[in-house]
């Protein structure tokens, strides 16, 4: 091997922009502090070392548990920290830049107020009193001018501790305000189509990732583990080497694709069509499961053709208090009208009449829907050919035990959430789910607990308005009208998010949203691109400066954040700003001075806690508590009935709601809607005709340097990661006249971004991409959120971010 | 007597460089500095695959010092700064480098070791890491010490236990019931630059 190509680091920073990159090599040491001169906060001896324990509170869709290393009263390093079972135990290198992060040079210290113009980043130091009297003067004034909606309230997946994050007090502040709490659109498609099938809202549909041991083939689709999830890759990995067969399917050859025992490539947006045409196959074939069909889904229930819903027993006779419902089915043995509670042998297809009221079984609809999917069309526009489509929908349908493996690729377009319902019925009809091996991953939340949210949110009477989603609140800002009506949005409050870089099609916030928000507060850690944009910034506190509660994502574990050092500069705990800010505002009597603590006991205050022995002070004492009591693994469906009506698969869905309603145009959906069917990706496909002009799909990479745009700051990581870079293919790179290097634009009618190139034969020629999470001044020009699209399917209310069309050039300056 | 060593199963390992994080901030490793790096196998671009889409590759390989059985870069330094333990480590005192260079010339394996041309600068105003944690100063050769100052207490050299896909294995190779031993027993496995003759201690499992 020649000694050049070890040399990465270096390769890696001739991406820097030149003078940067000058700058970062030729600093010196100005800030290093002489042993011996550090103060000494901690209680500790000094030199010696105390470990507290850390839940990570990235929204990576991992939850390490880390040990924090505090000497002299400063967090030196971070160790993974092993949970009972320890194929949960893990970290990955962004757990371990925590103390980086919490002394981090550019941290926010101090509150400030802007001095410049938006966006300028001149800021004027003012302090804790001025900022809160203002922000709550403000806040009263728009109340008073505008009304109690006027308030928005912002925040995102930043922080998973249950106080002060994202789940946390931020919400009683909403709930107090009578705010309008935004709707957040973040992946929640893929979760909003699996509830049609099997119930359980937007989250509830994984399994406990320990499960893909007893599978024998697990589908990892749209979804690249090995850099994104790794701690879920390494138990996917662990089932790998016993035997279970990992098939890859993915638009990229991935991290995850190279691990994988097979790699199916696929044109981008056309899973659902793809997932169609297997289900055809299955049933052409016979490769259903109708023993699993009729126990275990709603397959032989039977469906009213007047009026498209179920024949439940309440159609003819009312039913007694308390009495539950049921469902009729068609007895095949008996030849007659039966109910699904008391059949055995229900036919799965047919038409009956039912006291003169015609009715088809749900499966017999579905199965007349899937076999409207052409294969020769699924072979074209998924790029799989038809052999191939059969031999995924044999091995799917008949290894035994056949789990998907999948986050929110798929759901970043608009059909994402027809893709969920299709998975779900795909697994239903083949028996492969509500039993061990099978099923849906990639996202396990505990649902075997609930918080005492009620306790902790509900204070004076008022709720806020949380039906606009993030997809409409550049229009509503815009408009300031909601159903035909005024609705006047002039003031934001922003924790735990970086909305400016998270939602969608990033120019709509200086179109729209910015020009009509009067006063913007923003409490953070860095200066993320809100924070550049706000009025007044707060600093709030980092994760290790709060006791803190986290319920665990992809383990089964309640954690237990241990203070380990006190917030740092000026830094307040984001429940501690929304405290004050109440208090100002005069809503002190809803705002009591608990403490953390106090408020982690209220979180599990609720009778469930106590009977499982989950009580505050086990935890106190152990720290990491198994909180998923209820099947080790958990399986959905198997562990507890499905979530729904009919406790099984809801194959066909009698009434499919959209997420949320704002007044959107919902025409028809809803009967359309009770089956999936294929629906095209709104923007990028082949049949579109701006794809003339935008030929490349625009797919954004997970990077395994920052979680969304959390990390985007830390000198540790950009010396590996130093800047953005735009990914394509050989061939469409060279038909550009592109090379390896050469700063180029990625470029819509949205917007642009500009990067250096990478050429990798890894892209799918058809497809660029740009890792999420870079911040606008990281950028040459632009930003990687401004060619994507807040047009959203109108059930699903989601960001559709890889349904957008771009092209790449070579970049000729300008901004 | 021991002889140190380690195994990295290339077949397992994803890349990630946390093991590369864990060694820079628990070894309190100065700005630039990398005792630890990810290749990526064919490229010089991280992350880049090698081939034609749809069969491209992806393939990673950590690389640090080999702690070889004969060091060129121990015979190579004039100060006896670099030196061979008994139970194999390869050590850096960096308080008789005088930074000449010259093991680093004649260290086949690059990017191992790497000369602090500058006073070492450090993100954080304090120095993380372990309590004992090595010394950095400039004009000094610095590299992977196999977490001496660890293994010392009986413990195992930080990138080992990090490794969120367990592909990273160290222990005594004289010992033939190490978990080391076992698995260069059952796995095939290669080194670098094995034709130079340094016997490298780092054993690529495949
Ligand atoms: S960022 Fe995610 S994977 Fe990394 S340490 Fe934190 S929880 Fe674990
Ligand atoms: S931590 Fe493990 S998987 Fe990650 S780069 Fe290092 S050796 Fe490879």
């Amino acid at each position: 091997m020649s000694k050049d190509v070890f040399n990465l680091t270096m390769n890696r920073r001739q991406f820097l922009k030149g003078s940067a990159a000058a700058a970062a090599m030729l600093t010196a040491a100005p800030g290093v502090i002489a042993e011996g001169t550090l103060e000494t906060a901690g209680a500790e001896p000094a030199g010696e070392e105390k470990l507290y324990n850390s839940p990570c509170r990235s929204n990576c869709f991992q939850s390490c548990t880390l040990n924090a290393h505090v000497r002299d009263g400063k967090v030196t390093m971070m160790t993974p920290k092993a949970y009972p079972n320890g194929d949960y135990t893990g970290c990955c290198l962004k757990g371990l830049t925590i103390p980086q992060r919490t002394y981090s040079a550019t941290r926010i210290k101090y509150p400030m107020k802007r001095a410049g113009e938006r966006g300028e980043d001149k800021w004027e130091r003012i302090t804790w009193d001025e900022a809160i009297k203002t922000i709550a003067e403000k806040f009263m004034e728009t109340q008073k001018t505008y009304g109690d909606q006027a308030i928005v309230v912002d925040s995102g997946s930043g922080n998973y501790g249950l106080v002060h994050g994202v789940q946390g007090m931020v919400n009683r502040f909403a709930y107090a305000l009578g705010a309008t709490k935004i709707n957040v659109c973040y992946d929640q498609a893929f979760g909003y189509g699996t509830d049609r099938a099997i119930g359980g809202s937007v989250w509830l549909h994984g399994n406990e990732p320990v499960d893909y041991y007893n599978s024998k083939v697990v589908f990892i689709w749209g979804s690249n583990p090995v850099h994104a999830q790794p701690q879920s890759w390494r138990i996917l990995a662990k089932a790998q080497s016993m035997g279970v067969k990992l098939v890859c399917i993915d638009p990229i050859k991935s991290a995850t694709a190279s691990k994988c025992d097979e790699f199916v490539p696929i044109q981008p947006g056309t899973d659902l069509l793809l997932t169609m045409a297997m289900m055809r196959v299955m049933i052409e074939n016979g490769w259903i499961d109708e023993a699993s069909m009729k126990a275990r889904s709603t397959s032989p229930m039977l469906v009213r053709r007047d009026n498209g819903l179920y024949l439940k027993k309440s159609d003819f006779t009312a039913l007694a208090e308390g009495e539950e419902e049921d469902f009729y089915v068609w007895d095949a043995d008996a030849n007659a009208a039966a109910f699904s509670s008391a059949c055995a042998n229900p036919a799965l297809e047919g038409v009956y009449t039912v006291e003169g009221v015609e009715c088809e079984t749900a499966y017999a609809l579905l199965k007349a829907r899937v076999m409207e999917t052409d294969l020769d069309y699924a072979a074209e526009k998924t790029g799989i050919a038809k052999e191939k489509i059969v031999e995924l929908a044999d091995l799917y349908a008949r290894s035994g035990a056949t789990g998907v493996y999948a986050n929110y690729g798929i759901d970043h377009y608009q059909n994402g959430h027809l893709w969920g319902f299709a998975l779900a019925c795909m697994a239903s009809i083949s028996g492969n789910i509500g039993r061990k091996g099978c099923g849906l991953s990639g996202l396990f939340v505990n649902s075997s607990i609930t918080f005492d949210y009620a306790s902790m949110y509900v204070s004076n009477g008022k709720v806020p308005n949380g039906v606009i989603p993030q997809t409409a609140i550049g229009q509503v800002f815009r408009e300031q009208q909601l159903f035909g009506k005024p609705y006047p949005i002039r003031a934001m409050y922003t924790s735990c998010s970086n909305s400016m870089s998270n939602f969608a099609q990033q120019n709509q916030w200086f179109d729209d949203i910015l020009p009509n928000l009067d006063f913007w507060v923003v409490a953070d850690v860095e200066m993320t691109d809100c924070c550049r944009y706000a009025d007044i910034v707060l600093p709030a506190a980092f994760w290790l400066e709060v006791d803190d509660l986290r319920s665990n994502y992809n383990n089964p574990y309640l954690t237990y954040q241990e203070k380990a050092i006190d917030p740092l500069y000026e830094s307040k705990p984001d429940g501690e700003i929304v405290r004050l800010i109440a208090h100002a505002m005069g809503l002190g009597e809803f705002f009591p001075e608990k403490s953390d603590k106090e408020w982690m006991q209220v979180l599990m205050g609720l009778p469930l806690f106590g009977q499982l022995g989950l009580t505050f002070d086990r935890l106190m004492e152990e720290k990491i508590l198994r909180s998923v009591w209820n099947g080790d693994p958990f399986v959905r469906g198997e562990t507890a009935p499905f979530p729904t009506p009919q406790g099984r698969v809801r194959i066909y869905n009698e009434n499919p709601l959209p997420r949320t309603n704002w007044g959107q145009d919902l025409t028809g959906l809803a009967e359309k809607e009770r089956m999936p069917y294929f629906k095209a990706p709104n923007e990028a496909w082949s049949e579109n005709p701006l794809f003339e002009k935008y030929p490349l799909v625009y797919i954004q990479d997970h990077s395994r340097f920052r979680s969304h745009s959390q990390w985007f700051n830390v000198p540790v990581l950009r010396e590996l990661d130093p800047e953005p870079y735009i990914r394509m293919n050989p061939d469409d790179a060279a038909a550009r006249g592109l090379v390896e290097g050469d700063i180029a634009e990625m470029y819509n009618d949205r917007g642009h971004a500009v990067a250096r190139l990478r050429i990798d034969p890894a892209v799918r020629p058809g497809v660029a991409t740009m890792p999420k999470g870079w911040q606008r001044e990281q950028f040459i020009a632009g930003c990687y959120q401004e060619m994507t699209n807040t047009s959203s399917d109108p059930m699903a209310c989601n960001f559709a971010y890889f349904d957008a069309l771009v092209d790449v050039r070579k970049y000729e300056g300008g901004n | 007597m021991a002889k140190y060593g380690m195994a990295i199963d290339l077949k397992a390992c994803i890349g990630c460089h946390t093991c590369s994080v864990a060694c820079k901030t628990a070894n309190n490793l100065p700005k630039d500095m990398w005792w630890l790096r990810i290749k990526t196998e064919g490229t010089d671009v991280m992350d880049n695959s090698t081939g034609v889409y749809p069969n491209a590759e992806l393939k990673y390989m950590p690389i640090n010092c080999m702690h070889c059985d004969n060091a060129p870069c121990v015979a190579a330094c004039p100060t006896g700064a670099t030196a061979k333990r008994e139970d194999g480590i390869v050590t850096m005192n960096a308080d008789m480098c005088i930074g000449c260079g010259a093991c680093v010339s004649a260290c086949p394996y690059e990017g191992v070791r790497t000369l602090n041309t500058e006073e070492p600068a450090y993100d954080v105003e304090f120095a993380l890491g372990a309590a004992d944690a090595p010394k950095h100063k400039a004009n000094t050769v610095e590299k992977c010490t196999l977490c001496a100052n660890r293994v010392d207490k009986g413990e195992k050299p930080y990138c080992i236990d990090v490794c969120p896909a367990r592909c990273r294995v160290f222990g005594d190779l004289d010992d033939p019931e190490s978990e080391i031993s076992k698995l260069l027993r059952e796995r095939q496995y290669t080194r670098l630059a094995e034709d130079k003759g340094t016997g490298p201690n780092i054993f690529y499992l495949i």
